[in-house]
């Protein structure tokens, strides 16, 4: 067990759909309390990369290694209760269960009681305190995006991974998402967000990673590669 | 009046069967995904292992009922390893008619091991000793009262497991949508093979309650017993649990007015007919279709 505060150490992973390799020798880190942005465009590899870290997909080659320990084979159950979770890309809220229900099952591989949790949960997001016996599917996309971010930290997680959480959301929400991520952080969570508005994902990250077509083609602290003349022309629109 | 009320009370306790029979198929349908058409089956040959216990033992009903109850669970898993693979390819028509030849396995079965296929008696230990309540002219043995009751129970428990508890919870969220129950930690497979052992173990006690309403058993009431399950899920709407518990004892009471007020064997055709007409009015069942 290593004392050093790295969480997550993904080396030369590479995955495949069928016969298309969609990760190609990704290595990344990250350290406790980071924020770390994945940017890069559609079909980049972003979402892949998570669902690799997470035990939903396979890795042909490579390790990943979590807080120490080699998670590489290990079940998505096993990954669960080792400290992971993830948001994924849709949001993927159960719509016909209610919202309470909704966030116990994110606390389901837990065995210690979850009502603390349940009550900061609802602290943060008064909205979802308001509708916890409402159907998950009446709430709206940015409720949903709130409810399964709360789902996602009712499993206690060590490390928070989020995909996509923007996408389909208009921009006043986003920003209101991005103001919860931040808040996120501060409150010392280790977040992996995958995201393809690359501006707002780099003005809160601390590191990133520049995903092209499987492959990172460029990393480095946020603020940096905001200025970056390649990230400006490809992501940023040129002129930002 | 008196028939009225007589038969409205023998259509509930065969509602009973058929709405135990009913919710356990649905709920395996909504688990693993495909249509266990050989439930009737697997409800018979229990009653047939048990009326076995019953004659050896000289009717130990203490040794008879868990035995039935894990014959069935026993039967519903074996289920598993034989749809597996189809289930995994998304080929659900084919493992219904995997089932359907898993039922006539067991039939055979039940025709050629048991008693050389010759309907079966069970004990009046097993049917309230033969007791009965009366109410005025209304009288109702206590063998029904107890299988009404039974069903009741189980449906108040089935729900509090649906509803109250985590495993539930992971059930019904794997039913919705498996993918997310992944993500979420919820072990999937093995999630999806308790399902079978829960539908197994409300097969069992189908089984019991259906020796104490019906007295006897033969063969083909499997088949029977399946095809009536299939048809109240139509009728409610496939996959509608609480539409289901209505139909269930919908359809008992129809079979039984049918019979109560009509000469001659009209049953089926009028009962099947009824459900025949809704579904053509209404694809989606009386209750509509869920998840």
């Amino acid at each position: 067990m290593k004392n050093s505060p790295l969480m997550l150490k993904v080396e030369n992973l590479s995955v495949s759909y069928d016969r298309i390799e969609a990760l190609r020798q990704v290595s990344l880190q990250i350290e406790k309390g980071e924020l770390i942005a994945l940017i890069g465009a559609n079909g980049s590899g972003k979402s892949t990369t998570l669902k690799a870290i997470l035990g939903l997909k396979q890795a042909n080659r490579g390790t990943i290694i979590f807080m120490g320990r080699d998670i590489t084979k290990r079940s998505v159950e096993n990954i669960v209760a080792s400290g992971i979770a993830l948001v994924p890309e849709g949001r993927g809220i159960l719509q016909l269960m209610t919202v309470s229900e909704n966030l116990d099952l994110g606390a389901y591989h837990r065995k210690d009681d979850i009502s603390k949790d349940l009550k900061a949960v609802f602290d943060r997001f008064a909205v979802l305190h308001e509708r916890r016996n409402q159907l998950a599917g009446t709430l709206s996309g940015g409720e949903q995006q709130m409810l399964a971010i709360a789902r996602a930290m009712m499993a206690s997680p060590r490390l928070l991974m989020m995909d996509e959480p923007s996408l389909g959301l208009a921009p006043l929400i986003v920003t209101h998402l991005f103001g919860t991520i931040v808040e996120l952080k501060k409150d010392g969570y280790t977040i992996l967000l995958a995201e393809q508005n690359v501006g707002k994902a780099l003005r809160c990250a601390d590191r990133s990673y520049v995903f092209e077509v499987g492959k990172i083609v460029l990393e480095g602290a946020a603020q940096e590669l905001i200025n970056n003349e390649m990230v400006r022309q490809a992501y940023l629109g040129g002129g930002e | 009046m008196e028939i009225f009320v007589a038969q409205l009370i023998s259509g509930l306790i065969t509602g009973s069967i058929y709405v135990l029979s009913a919710i356990a198929v649905t709920f395996l349908m909504l688990v693993a995904g495909f249509i266990q058409f050989a439930y009737g089956e697997v409800v018979v040959i229990s009653m047939y292992v048990a009326w076995f216990v019953f004659d050896k033992t000289q009717d130990n009903l203490l040794l008879g009922i868990p035995i039935t109850i894990g014959v069935a669970i026993l039967l519903n898993i074996l289920v598993e390893p034989i749809t597996r693979r189809l289930r995994e390819r998304r080929a659900l028509y084919e493992c219904l008619i995997l089932t359907v030849a898993f039922g006539m396995i067991l039939t055979e079965i039940m025709s050629h091991f048991f008693y050389h296929g010759m309907p079966i008696r069970f004990p009046s230990s097993l049917r309230g000793g033969g007791g009965v309540f009366r109410w005025g002219l209304i009288v109702v043995s206590s063998g029904s009262l107890y299988v009404f009751i039974g069903c009741i129970l189980v449906l108040l428990s089935f729900t509090y497991f649906l509803y109250r508890t985590k495993q539930g919870k992971a059930m019904r969220a794997i039913a919705q949508n498996s993918a997310t129950a992944r993500l979420l930690g919820i072990p999937v497979n093995r999630a999806t093979t308790l399902s079978f052992a829960i539908t197994g173990f409300l097969a069992g006690i189908t089984a019991v309650l259906f020796a104490m309403t019906l007295g006897f058993a033969s063969p083909p009431l499997g088949g029977v017993l399946s095809f009536r399950a299939l048809a109240v899920m139509l009728f409610a709407g496939l996959g509608n649990l609480k539409g289901a518990v209505v139909c269930g004892f919908l359809l008992g009471v129809i079979e039984s007015m049918t019979t109560g007020y009509f000469v001659g064997a009209w049953t089926d055709a009028i009962a099947m007919g009824i459900i025949m007409v809704t579904i053509m009015a209404k694809p989606s069942g009386l209750f509509g279709t869920q998840v």
